[in-house]
């Protein structure tokens, strides 16, 4: 390993995932001197995507009987907050195509197209190193429902999430009567973003589904609006009644509690208006990269080496270096030993909380956040004709039936899943191959599931879910490793209206979040062990999008760098957005009237689209900053 | 067609000091620099040749590569490589063929075009030559690359490697990767127009 020039840096960042090359391109952006490390061969750490063998290789360490042996993969994989997982395969075994051409997601997500990771892309310049494809179409499936039983043969019963303003009007499967609740709703809520309108003060902290229950959204469009728009993070366990405010609740409120407030969804709005119809009429609110997620971090990554950024990839640390404060006080990190023996100097650290080398500091940790997951290989896409497409599951409502094991009284539903269907079209996976992502936040771990049931926790969740979604049945748990593959994959024929077949899945499980959040909820340090100087960055959580993730990462650079002028001061890579929003404003835009013309196409309500578009389009100008909220 | 001009990739690769910035300059600008510093922020160029209807997005590397650690993403989608050494340099060449494996496991893009540049030949005639010229152009018909001694400083073999490469380029605009990738602007995308009825 050669030695690393300079010897300090003003900052040193552990990792290369989202929030670590965030927060290095910001440092390096406002003029520090940055190095980072990851002792992996490849960018991403726990957003990496890989290839299809690496996958393979990462799960199977996770096996004990590989623990010894396959030691370096073993640290991977727990570098990428990986905690056990399973390869399930078809029988007999299927051709899967190139391997060069997979190129899986460890933690698929999806970005608002004018939400604030593209907004950092674009204040870093780092954009001009992706390409995105729009998420083309936004589903829900409600296990719950008969429909969603009956069919497991074929197609199943997937409802259209209104992801653009027209689909609205569009939808057939909604009523007039439902258009114009959830027509008065949004405009309200656009309303509402500018101060003004009935419901201008209506959001506040309560739970959103209270407001959308309150405003006379009948369930199926409270689902809608939660999860097509507002990407509503569901809390599992949560069963209906045990929540906090039992009292009076509107009965048609939904069995699934979600953490967001009727503010926060408002905010959340604002970044949907902005997203959708921004590339193009008619289109939805969502991106996806080009070549997978694991791409993100490595275009913050090159920003920051643009700006001075040295990074150093299989590079294992030793230890940090600390400095003993006085009894009782934290003390501060001034290095970091290489496994080389090199000691690196620093003002400042930030690290992936997978870290090893955070351990020590975390006395009183927070509650472990799990996430499922599955990433799966499909012989046809998930719904003919559309190359990318999310739906959010809803489970069945009765709770630990289809799991197989014993239901104990307190068993917590199983929880919301998300699913992303990509394909060849954004360079993942082979011509002919489809990936299949699914993903949930894990029930928590409750007195009735020990270490032994925790273990299959991905698949036992997940299982149902991709076998509702796609034809699992001839998949079968992989005993042994396998895989030889061809150049080309072949492509039978699926009978018409039949679910694609499953020919490849991994479950696996990813813990995150356990030291972002005991770190962050201590108010940065103060009064725990956390050196002052150490900031963990957040791995990805359960959500659908990229949000947290980013603003996590401002959250970790304003911890380490403070700004000193008060709240003005910005976050570096945001200033040069910022400094275009001010110039566009007042600059009539082309959306105004494109959007429109998108609009004649509606089948219904031309005057409610009319007072819907004046009403959104304010609100709906892009590359503005969100004002505070009076 | 119209004399539409293609916008192609071609990434830069190659060991430190070998003058991949500075061959770059000299195409992109006819400029020289004795001592040109050692690239940390990336340089980044487009020059069009017209004649050849190609518009290069040229990338430099911003000093990843220093400690191995270049990311993949720096050639995706590229259309174009040029591998640089120093012909007084056999490292450098060793170098540049492990950075044309690298290349050719990584890029998926079947007509990546490779060049592989001995550059400095101009202290060649000082007798400082270490890379045998018959070596390198061998490995390269070996390899498929194209091959050029060039020298940045004396500007012999700038232009010509760049027209060769845009002469290897696919006509057709065939695309390097999907087609239809949406490339973020500060500016979203102007909404195509749609006829109305009425
Ligand atoms: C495919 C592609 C790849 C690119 N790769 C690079 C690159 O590797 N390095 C590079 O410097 N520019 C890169 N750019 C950006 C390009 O050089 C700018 O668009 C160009 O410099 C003109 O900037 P501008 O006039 O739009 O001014 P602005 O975009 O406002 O730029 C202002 C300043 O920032 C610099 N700058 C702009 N974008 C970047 C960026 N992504 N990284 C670093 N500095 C930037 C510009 O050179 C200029 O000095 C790339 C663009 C494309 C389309
Ligand atoms: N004699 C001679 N010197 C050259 C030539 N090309 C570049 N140099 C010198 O070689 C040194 C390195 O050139 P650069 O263009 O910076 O090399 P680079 O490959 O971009 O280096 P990094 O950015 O560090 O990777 C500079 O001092 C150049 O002046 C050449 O053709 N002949
Ligand atoms: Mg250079």
């Amino acid at each position: 390993m050669e030695t690393i020039q300079p010897s300090t840096f003003d900052l040193v960042v552990l990792g290369t995932g989202l929030a670590e090359s965030i927060v290095a391109a910001a440092a390096a952006k406002a003029g520090k001197s940055v190095l980072q490390l990851d002792p992996s061969p490849h960018y991403g750490g726990s957003w990496a995507s890989l290839r299809l063998s690496e996958l393979r290789s990462l799960l199977q360490s996770l096996s004990p009987s590989n623990a010894a042996s396959e030691g370096r993969q073993a640290r991977q994989a727990a570098a990428s907050g990986i905690v056990e997982g399973e390869i399930w395969q078809q029988q007999p075994e299927a051709d899967l195509g190139p391997d060069a051409q997979y190129s899986i997601d460890l933690a698929p997500k999806v970005a608002y197209g004018g939400g604030p990771l593209i907004q950092l892309l674009l204040g870093s310049g780092a954009h001009h190193y992706l390409e995105f494809k729009l998420v083309q179409g936004s589903y829900l499936l409600n296990l719950g429902r008969d429909d969603a039983r009956a069919a497991s043969q074929g197609q199943p019963p997937l409802q259209t999430v209104p992801s653009s303003r027209s689909d609205v009007f569009k939808d057939r499967m909604l009523s007039p009567l439902q258009k114009r609740s959830i027509m008065r709703f949004l405009k309200a809520a656009a309303e509402a973003l500018e101060g003004q309108g009935p419901l201008k003060d209506a959001f506040g902290d309560q739970p959103v589904q209270e407001l959308l229950a309150q405003q006379g959204l009948d369930k199926q469009l409270q689902l809608s609006v939660l999860h097509g728009v507002l990407m509503a993070d569901c809390v599992p366990g949560q069963a209906p009644g045990t929540a906090a405010s039992q009292q009076q609740q509107p009965d048609n409120l939904l069995p699934f509690q979600t953490q967001l407030t009727a503010e926060q969804a408002l905010q959340r709005l604002r970044v949907y208006l902005q997203s959708s119809g921004r590339y193009g009429a008619d289109t939805g609110p969502f991106l996806t990269p080009l070549y997978g997620g694991g791409e993100l971090p490595q275009a913050f990554c090159r920003a920051a080496a643009v700006a001075g950024a040295v990074q150093v990839l299989r590079c294992g640390v030793e230890g940090l270096v600390l400095e003993e404060a006085e009894e009782g006080t934290p003390g501060c990190c001034t290095g970091v030993k290489l496994s080389s023996g090199q000691v690196i100097g620093c003002q400042h650290l930030a690290a992936s909380e997978t870290s090893e080398h955070l351990e020590a500091f975390c006395t009183r940790g927070g509650t472990p956040c799990t996430t499922l997951r599955c990433a799966a290989i499909l012989d046809g896409p998930l719904v003919a004709g559309k190359q990318q497409t999310l739906v959010c599951v809803l489970p069945s409502a009765e709770p630990a039936a289809q799991a197989g094991t014993a239901a104990s009284p307190q068993a917590t539903p199983p929880p919301v899943v998300r699913a992303l269907a990509v394909c060849s079209s954004t360079a993942v996976c082979p011509p002919g191959r489809y990936l299949l992502y699914l993903w949930a936040a894990a029930p928590p771990v409750g007195a009735d599931s020990d270490g032994s049931s925790a273990q299959q926790q991905a698949a036992r969740v997940l299982q149902p879910v991709l076998a509702a979604l796609a034809d699992a049945s001839e998949l079968q748990r992989a005993a042994a490793p396998c895989g030889q593959q061809s150049a080309e994959p072949t492509v039978l024929p699926a009978a018409p209206g039949a679910k694609p077949r499953v020919l490849w899945a991994a479950f696996y499980s990813q813990s995150t979040s356990i030291r972002f959040a005991a770190h962050h909820s201590s108010g940065g340090g103060g009064g725990s062990q956390w050196p002052a100087n150490v900031v963990p960055c957040p791995g990805p959580d359960a959500s659908a999008t990229f949000i947290s993730a980013v603003e996590g990462a401002k959250q970790c650079y304003r911890l380490l760098f403070p700004p000193a002028g008060g709240a003005n001061v910005d976050f570096p890579l945001d200033t040069r957005v910022q400094r275009q929003a001010e110039q566009q404003q007042g600059e009539p835009g082309d959306e105004q009237a494109a959007a429109a013309s998108g609009l004649a196409e509606a089948d219904s309500d031309d005057e409610l689209v009319a007072a819907l578009q004046a009403a959104l389009q304010p609100a709906a100008r892009p590359g503005i900053e969100p004002a505070a909220l009076p | 067609m119209i004399d539409q001009l293609v916008q192609s990739k071609l990434v830069l690769l190659g060991e430190m000091g070998s003058g991949k910035t500075s061959l770059v300059q000299r195409f992109v600008r006819g400029q020289y620099y004795e001592n040109q510093e050692s690239t940390i922020g990336a340089s980044f160029f487009t020059k069009a040749i017209p004649e050849k209807h190609v518009k290069f997005e040229i990338w430099d590397t911003a000093g990843q590569e220093r400690y191995h650690s270049l990311a993949p993403m720096y050639y995706r989608g590229a259309a174009a490589a040029i591998v640089v050494y120093d012909v007084t340099h056999p490292a450098s060449f060793d170098r540049a063929k492990k950075w044309v494996l690298e290349l050719r496991q990584n890029v998926q893009n079947p007509n990546l075009i490779i060049a592989l540049v001995g550059n400095k030949v101009d202290l060649a005639e000082d007798g400082a030559r270490q890379v045998p010229e018959a070596d390198a152009r061998t490995y390269a018909a070996e390899t498929g690359l194209l091959f050029f001694e060039a020298s940045a400083k004396t500007n012999v073999n700038v232009a010509e490697l760049f027209d060769e490469v845009a002469d290897r380029l696919p006509r057709a605009a065939a695309p390097q990767q999907p087609a239809g990738g949406i490339q973020l602007s500060e500016q979203p995308t102007p909404v195509p127009a749609k006829s109305s009825c009425c």
